[in-house]
């Protein structure tokens, strides 16, 4: 194969610059030939999931040969119960990534312009360019999203707004209220993408309650994961939900059978079992304050944390996580001076701040 | 909630568009299945065990975003380099991905009048327009027909929902003159002894679409693949998602994969094609008019072909009809296990006797 490939692609996807995934257990487990290493850098859940997942998986063989349920109507009957919100207004995707480059391939236009707060979840520019529109990320105020410095930038040829609550990877959140403020003072023909990956793992009552907000503005679409607080990241499985003709065109555009059966039936189970959730959470919020109070008593800044992870402002960012991934510990670097820190177990978080002390 | 205005904001090919419609999936037990072709038998005992191993740990990581083992297993079993695989969430997410690397307005795609009915979905998705190259009376393509100028080109080997291979000198020949990029989507080539990939490689514009939804038994996994040069695969790369492929997928895939599942393939295959010799011959004696398939369906054809599909659901037994032109006198049925086949023979040799009275 050493002709060249000269037919033409759309010139966007040559200015694509790909997402970039957090280093994998196994590869620093032969780099260095490590037994146990200890991640703390994709935002996994350090529990897992609920134990009746494991069961389901093991009664499924037999449906294995044949196709899912393309439009996941048990996962969606079961959200809606959770959720209170009908069936029609849900859609499951492979994860919420699929279902973020849908909503752009829906909409996106070649000089359609994307707002989002920077630094955010990278997946926001990616899928900008991928449709030939211009991202347009605006600078986070106090590590927090500023919706009218948001506003600010919205202009005539602003086509979808991307707030990531609570936000990736700087852990703030903004509440129902001002967000709702923000949706008023938009245009109702802008989409505005509220991914809420994290929000199990909100304390703040007051940024909890958005899918209210579903009733009031048509143009609001609210993203959920199973991959976090569910810990069933490996499997994709991902929700949105919003007005029934975003649905409808949503359910137009996926691939028929988008959500693999054994991602649906585990989400399923896992969904069924809030109370492994709440343990979940309640270790989350543990790691999470001993995290901060630590880093904070070693000098450092941390913003108020909302999610499953903190973000630490550091000098010399990539050496850190070179020097931590030598002690079989894997970070996320997010910019030279800016470190991403998953809530662990005890003893994970507990390693980790010790061998982290020790570098700095 | 309140009311909204779609047209406000979605692109107009969006609202225009027609959705692609699956085959029914019956939720009640006791039915017969053969409206969506998938395999009869269970997938391989490996897959089965890599199952009860899948260990809760894996779950809560997110998966490799490249699948290496995968991709190497491929690679040994399809001698192709590594760098010129991608896999994907089903082959339907690999077709999507080159569909919106490939067109947008101003381009087209052509493929055959008569094939996977998620083509021209994926099309206007796309802005792009379709041609359709018309098949002959023996549902051959017109390959002089073909535009060599289209970005994209695309057909079944075997394409469905006929089950009939294209010339191999037709293909070829194509594939050396065209400017544009060819997909082979072979979802059913391994029910043939047709597959492109020996020759295909020469061409740095072709792709080989596969999945392991059909002879694999696996569709409720979502793991399809494609072989093509490297440099188009380095292009396709940009418009994956991250995380496209479930771990527990990657982890049945190899499964399946393994020396001694497919072995296991081979005799369930073998099983398949000679009850699609039966199934054909036996649908011909009742009076219907079956092409040649290659493919574990049949498409078969008969006057009272809707009659024949409403009566069957009746009796529990799902076969499909495609509401075409040419096709309002057929109905499309998946091979099954030799029961299930023996079930429709007699169901049909029902339907048909008390039609007749």
């Amino acid at each position: 194969m050493t002709t060249p490939f000269e037919v033409p692609l759309r010139s966007e996807i040559s200015r694509i610059v790909s997402y970039i995934p957090g280093t994998q257990i196994k590869d620093l487990k032969e780099k260095f030939n490590f037994e146990h290493v200890i991640k703390l850098a994709s935002n996994e859940n350090p529990l897992g999931s609920s134990p009746n997942v494991k069961k389901i998986l093991n009664k499924s063989f037999s449906d294995i040969r044949l196709y899912p349920d393309g439009e996941a109507k048990a996962l969606r009957t079961s959200l809606s119960d959770q959720l209170k919100v009908n069936v029609n207004n849900i859609i499951v995707g492979n994860g919420s990534n699929e279902l973020i480059v849908l909503l752009a391939l829906m909409i996106l236009k070649p000089g359609d312009q994307v707002v989002f707060g920077s630094p955010s979840f990278p997946v926001y520019s990616i899928v900008s360019s991928m449709f030939g529109s211009i991202a347009k990320p605006v600078a986070l105020t106090n590590y927090t999203f500023d919706l009218e410095k948001l506003l600010d930038n919205i202009t005539s040829k602003t086509k979808i707004v991307f707030i990531c609550n609570p936000n990736n990877p700087t852990g703030t959140i903004v509440s129902a209220i001002k967000i709702e403020e923000f949706l008023k003072k938009i245009s109702s023909k802008i989409l505005v993408v509220l991914d809420e990956a994290y929000v199990e793992y909100v304390q703040d009552q007051a940024c909890k309650d958005t899918i209210q907000l579903l009733h009031r503005y048509s143009n609001l679409v609210i993203l959920r994961t199973f991959s976090k607080a569910y810990g069933l990241a490996g499997l994709r499985v991902g929700y949105g939900i919003a007005h029934v003709d975003l649905i409808s065109n949503l359910q137009k555009v996926r691939q028929p059978f988008n959500v693999n059966f054994l991602a649906l039936k585990t989400a399923e189970v896992a969904l069924n079992d809030q109370k492994f959730l709440k343990q979940v959470i309640h270790l989350n919020t543990r790691m999470r304050t001993l995290l901060t109070s630590q880093l904070y008593n070693m000098g450092l800044s941390v913003p108020k944390s909302e999610s499953n992870f903190v973000y630490i402002e550091i000098k010399d960012a990539y050496k850190i996580y070179e020097k931590l991934l030598k002690k079989g510990i894997i970070i996320r670097p997010i910019q030279k001076n800016s470190i991403r820190v998953t809530t662990g177990t005890e003893t994970q978080t507990m390693s980790f701040l010790n061998q982290f002390k020790k570098i700095i | 909630m309140k009311k909204s205005q779609p047209q406000l904001y979605f692109r107009p090919t969006i609202l225009e568009m027609d959705p692609y419609i699956p085959g029914e999936q019956p939720s009640t037990a006791n039915v017969i299945k053969l409206n969506t072709n998938e395999n009869p038998y269970l997938p391989a005992p490996l897959v089965f065990k890599a199952l009860q191993q899948y260990s809760k740990e894996r779950m809560r990581l997110y998966p490799p975003s490249q699948p290496i083992k995968l991709i190497q297993r491929l690679s040994r079993i399809y001698h192709w380099p590594m760098d010129g695989i991608l896999v994907g969430n089903g082959s339907d997410e690999i077709l999507s991905m080159i569909f919106q690397a490939v067109l947008e307005k101003g381009r087209s795609v052509q493929f055959p009048n008569l094939t996977y009915s998620l083509y021209p979905v994926l099309a206007s998705l796309n802005n792009a327009e379709i041609k359709k190259v018309y098949l002959d009376n023996n549902f051959e393509l017109l390959f002089n027909q073909c535009s060599l100028k289209s970005h994209l080109t695309i057909w079944g080997n075997p394409n469905p929902p006929i089950g009939n291979c294209f010339s191999t000198e037709d293909m070829k020949k194509f594939c050396r003159q065209t400017q544009g990029l060819v997909v082979i989507d072979e979802a059913y080539v391994d029910f043939s002894n047709a597959s492109v990939i020996a020759w295909a490689r020469q061409f740095p514009n072709v792709l080989i679409l596969r999945t392991l939804s059909k002879s694999f038994s696996l569709a409720s996994i979502r793991l399809g693949f494609v072989l093509g040069n490297a440099s188009v695969i380095h292009q396709l790369l940009k418009v994956k998602n991250s995380y496209n492929v479930s771990d527990l997928t990657q982890t049945l895939g190899m499964a399946a994969l393994q020396p001694s599942s497919l072995t296991y393939v081979k005799k369930t295959i073998q099983n398949i094609c000679s009850e699609r010799v039966r199934l054909t011959e036996q649908l011909r004696n009742q009076g219907f008019d079956v092409p040649a398939s290659q493919a574990n369906f049949v498409l078969a054809f008969h006057p009272q072909a809707q009659l024949v599909y409403n009566e069957l659901k009746k009796n529990n037994i799902f076969v499909r009809y495609f509401p075409y032109d040419r096709l309002k006198n057929a109905i499309r049925i998946t091979i099954g296990s030799p029961n299930q086949n023996h079930q429709l023979l007699k169901a049909c040799q029902e339907i048909l006797k008390i039609s007749k009275k």
